[in-house]
């Protein structure tokens, strides 16, 4: 068995370390490093906790930009958010704050 | 690279690594780099750069705070010398007025040195958001010019019409500081650049009480572009990816490279400042942003080779 963690932001694939057991929330094998925080990073990122490992960042940031640009099914993975999560999700593109309109002024102090 | 010769002078660029001194002498980082080792010489230049900053605004508030002194001194001079019958008071005239000019100098001298802050804010945060996405038997090619709206950027000074005030000169520089060429773990290569267009106005005005002002406005316009170049032809999400994009700000276009078709993204922000120009850069999300959603417009992925 080798460790189904997830790996990487723009190309996301699985970690692929052997695996030395199981998450205990998804139940998806682990290597020794995904299995430092008892769940997997994914499972704990989704639970809004903070896992200050590598690891543990990465899922977080990870999860941060896929909430912001879109993510499931676009990224390969159709398993890596729950139905619930992906609901929430709404269309990509939407953490925007717009500077908008050209509302350059050469004079305005 | 050959040792500065003046060894009695003990400056803190000695703690920086052969790179990064190289760099912050050159204001600049060109070659093909490693990921790790690109990522700590910026750390080291956005070191650097912090305390540089530092460094030139206590040079330039001691500069000032002398000058006033040696003003004062003149009428310290005439008071004091008067009550105390010397003409030694007059020496502290001569002596603000050096201590002024030492301090101007290496407020210029720490000018020269300044970075912009674009490396740091935006491109060193981005680089350690992809850093497992990136080809760790791979290098980097970098092409980094640090020096910011130098006078060899300069396209353009004219005046243009002042509006309100007397006179408003424009000044326009082209930056094309960046481009990074990063090799992902699935072959493809996304290609990341940076151009900024500086806009510098020279306001003449006249304040409230009738006294002619000068002041000095920034615009600093940013551009990233961000494209994927797949290793072999593969086809294109073309219209969710145009649906995903902010119309406002961003641009989506297909190139084409030797014959495969690439994804390119584009994003624009504007950043304002008076006085100096603004250290404001992109936020590495957004940058981050453009290749993710540029990455997953592919409907076939390359597959990752393990
Ligand atoms: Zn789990
Ligand atoms: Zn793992």
């Amino acid at each position: 068995m080798s460790c189904m963690a997830s790996a990487g932001l723009l190309v996301l694939r699985q970690c692929g370390q052997p695996a030395v057991g199981g998450c205990s929330q998804c139940g998806k094998s682990l290597c020794m490093m995904h299995m430092a925080g008892g769940t997997c990073p994914e499972c704990m990122a989704m639970g809004g906790q903070v896992d200050d490992s590598e690891a543990g960042r990465e899922a977080a940031s990870r999860n941060d930009y896929y909430n912001t640009y879109g993510g499931g099914e676009e990224y390969g993975s159709a398993s890596y958010f729950s139905q619930g999560n992906r609901g929430a999700m709404g269309p990509g593109a939407a953490g925007f704050t717009s500077t908008g309109d050209d509302d350059y002024d050469p004079f305005d102090t | 690279m050959t040792k500065p010769a003046q060894p009695y002078k003990k400056t803190s660029l000695e703690q920086f690594t052969p790179e990064a001194q190289e760099a912050i002498r050159n204001r600049a980082i060109t070659g093909n780099w490693e990921l790790n080792r690109l990522i700590k010489v910026l750390g080291e230049l956005a070191h650097f750069d912090e305390v540089n900053e530092k460094a030139t605004g206590r040079a330039l508030g001691w500069t000032i705070g002398f000058f006033v002194l040696a003003f004062l001194s003149i009428f310290a001079g005439a008071i004091l010398g008067e009550v105390l019958n010397t003409g030694l008071v007059w020496l502290l005239l001569p002596a603000f007025i050096g201590l002024a000019i030492h301090r101007l100098l290496r407020y210029r001298k720490c000018k020269k040195m300044d970075l912009i802050n674009d490396f740091r804010g935006c491109l060193r945060p981005a680089l350690k958001d992809l850093a497992n996405d990136i080809d760790r038997e791979k290098k980097i090619k970098v092409q980094m010019d640090l020096s910011g709206p130098v006078e060899s950027k300069k396209k353009s000074k004219m005046e243009i019409p002042p509006g309100a005030y007397i006179k408003v000169e424009e000044t326009i520089y082209e930056d094309p500081w960046c481009e990074v060429r990063l090799p992902l773990v699935d072959g493809t290569t996304a290609v990341v650049e940076f151009d900024i267009t500086w806009h510098k106005l020279d306001v003449r005005k006249r304040g409230s009480r009738g006294k002619i002002k000068f002041k000095t406005k920034w615009r600093k316009e940013c551009v990233a572009r961000a494209t994927l170049m797949p290793p072999e032809s593969i086809q294109w999400k073309e219209d969710s990816l145009r649906e995903r994009a902010d119309s406002r700000l961003e641009k989506v276009k297909m190139v084409d490279k030797d014959g495969v078709t690439c994804a390119r993204m584009e994003r624009y922000w504007k950043f304002k400042g008076g006085g100096d120009a603004p250290g404001d850069a992109p936020p590495s999300r957004e940058v981050v942003g453009l290749l993710l959603r540029l990455h997953s417009a592919m409907v076939a992925p390359p597959e990752v080779r393990s």
